[in-house]
């Protein structure tokens, strides 16, 4: 039972249905992501990870009993307003604008800020990815998988979030560059973002996330801390086999 | 006698540009073509008669006029345009497309149950032609070429330059992406039909005060040389529409010069067939285009 006194999860999400076309993507999936938390969510792919991240953005129809953000009702927001709420989503595929630079990009990110806040959130930004600076006039369809997930991450970043949705980071990575991108998320975990990261690589979210659920054909099928995940030899066949 | 009748031809581009920068913006936020956009000129044209007729002195009959176009283009967009975004592939596509066209009707009849399907005197019409450098250029033409030139440069500074053209662009890029970052792309998409009715209205205003008169069908020339001038140009480009609306109206004057004006229309449609054939992404690529 969770202590009256403490405060609102940064995201408590209450049986969560996603369908498509009469086909159940999501089925009653309830989570919830502490303040200061980083929670994994693992599966297969198919296994509903996006269609639940899209599910609560509201980029698809959904059905919720509850979905709280901060402790306010959120379910049926649109998904500009989430945004602006303080909800950072990083979406599978980066879904950046392919004809703009990366400054622009940026500049999209922390477009509300005033000029103070815009330039200290921008050098922040760039200390996180210092490659992005160095590629500040290039236009974003140019850069390496790498480079695109860096500013996809650091366009979120611009807005201030308090919570970050991450879609599958690592995907399509060089492992060298899934140490840098993962260690910019230790970071950001470090200095206290609330994160809730869905990823194919179970071993790197389970290693970086201190709670994580696992999701299999649309549903929750557990819920547990990371490093008792990892010690199940169920998960290790599973998700954890090829390390 | 070229010189002259290219002179006559970059001018009267102008407004074509007007109209395909028009037609460009809104494909490239959207995807989707406004083809009563051109009859958005005519509304603004013939409501300055209207106005003008009903005694209002020309600033309050200019504002009227900006306010019932603007009006008129946001209720195309929300009935005409928008129903479409709910849809996916071709039908987003096809809507629109043909909704479009019957509210360019719908306005095209509105304008001629009103005012008769007629040709009507424009108020302000400048005909006259001046002597310009030993070429006579029409006054009327030459305040629309100026108007045109400084209306481009802000567009163009407006899409590049500033906080809601970057918004403008990411929305005609990645419509998902732009909700995500927080921009609400209803709203950009409307402020955008606006200010591409604006643009048209001024067009159309262009019209009556270089030719002396305007009409309930004044726009579908406009709306064929535009879209042209777009597709030459390049769909989603600024500068390309640009190019392709100087384009048409250099091989109009070409054409008139050495073929007779009868074949005007005829060789501006071979030049986008010639375009096509060898760049069939127009002249100017536009990678942040659909």
């Amino acid at each position: 039972m969770r202590d009256i006194a403490a405060p609102p999860p940064a995201l408590r999400v209450d049986r969560l249905d996603v369908v498509y076309a009469g086909t159940p993507a999501v089925r009653g999936v309830s989570l919830t992501v502490d303040k200061g938390e980083a929670v994994a969510v693992i599966g297969s792919n198919g296994a509903g990870k996006t269609s639940m991240l899209k599910g609560i953005m509201g980029l698809v129809e959904a059905k919720a009993a509850t979905i709280e953000f901060d402790g306010q009702p959120v379910a049926g927001t649109p998904t500009h307003l989430l945004s602006r709420m303080g909800i950072g989503y990083v979406p599978e595929g980066r879904e950046l604008f392919r004809g703009l630079s990366v400054e622009e990009e940026l500049e999209i990110g922390g477009r509300l800020l005033d000029k103070a806040d815009y330039a200290a959130r921008l050098d922040e930004v760039l200390q996180l990815f210092p490659r992005l600076a160095e590629r500040r006039r290039q236009i974003t369809r140019t850069l390496s998988g790498g480079e695109q997930q860096m500013l996809a991450i650091g366009r979120t970043l611009m807005a201030g979030p308090r919570l970050l949705l991450l879609d599958e980071p690592s995907l399509g990575l060089a492992p060298v560059i899934q140490d840098a991108v993962y260690g910019t998320l230790e970071t950001l975990r470090g200095q206290g973002l609330s994160m809730l990261l869905v990823e194919q690589n179970a071993y790197r979210a389970l290693r970086l996330c201190r709670r994580a659920y696992v999701l299999e054909l649309g549903a929750v099928t557990r819920e547990a801390l990371s490093a008792d995940l990892m010690d199940d030899p169920a998960i290790q066949a599973a998700y954890l086999g090829r390390y | 006698m070229l010189t002259q009748q290219l002179l006559n031809g970059l001018l009267a581009s102008s407004l074509y540009a007007l109209f395909a920068v028009g037609f460009t913006m809104i494909f490239g936020i959207m995807g989707v073509l406004n083809m009563a956009h051109a009859d958005l000129a005519m509304a603004m044209a013939l409501a300055i008669v209207w106005a003008v007729t009903a005694g209002f002195s020309p600033l309050p009959a200019v504002l009227i006029a900006v306010a019932a176009t603007l009006a008129l283009s946001l209720i195309v967009e929300r009935l005409a345009m928008r129903p479409g975004r709910r849809f996916k592939g071709e039908a987003a596509i096809e809507m629109p497309l043909i909704a479009t066209i019957g509210a360019g009707m719908i306005l095209q009849n509105g304008a001629a149950l009103l005012f008769g399907n007629k040709v009507i005197f424009f108020p302000w019409a400048l005909p006259a032609f001046i002597d310009v450098g030993g070429y006579l250029v029409s006054q009327g033409l030459l305040i629309s070429a100026g108007v045109a030139l400084v209306l481009l440069v802000l567009l163009e500074v407006l899409v590049n330059a500033t906080s809601f053209g970057r918004q403008i662009r990411a929305v005609a890029q990645n419509p998902v992406a732009a909700r995500i970052m927080g921009i609400d792309t209803n709203r950009v998409i409307v402020i955008t039909v606006a200010l591409t009715a604006a643009i048209a209205g001024v067009a159309g205003a262009l019209v009556g005060l270089s030719y002396g008169f305007v009409a309930p069908l004044m726009g579908i020339p406009y709306a064929i040389k535009g879209l042209v001038a777009m597709i030459i140009g390049g769909v989603g480009s600024l500068r390309g529409a640009v190019i392709g609306a100087v384009l048409i109206g250099l091989v109009e004057a070409l054409a008139v010069t050495w073929l007779g004006s009868q074949v005007k229309d005829f060789t501006v449609f071979v030049v986008l067939l010639l375009v096509l054939a060898v760049r069939p992404g127009g002249l100017v690529a536009t990678p942040g285009a659909r």
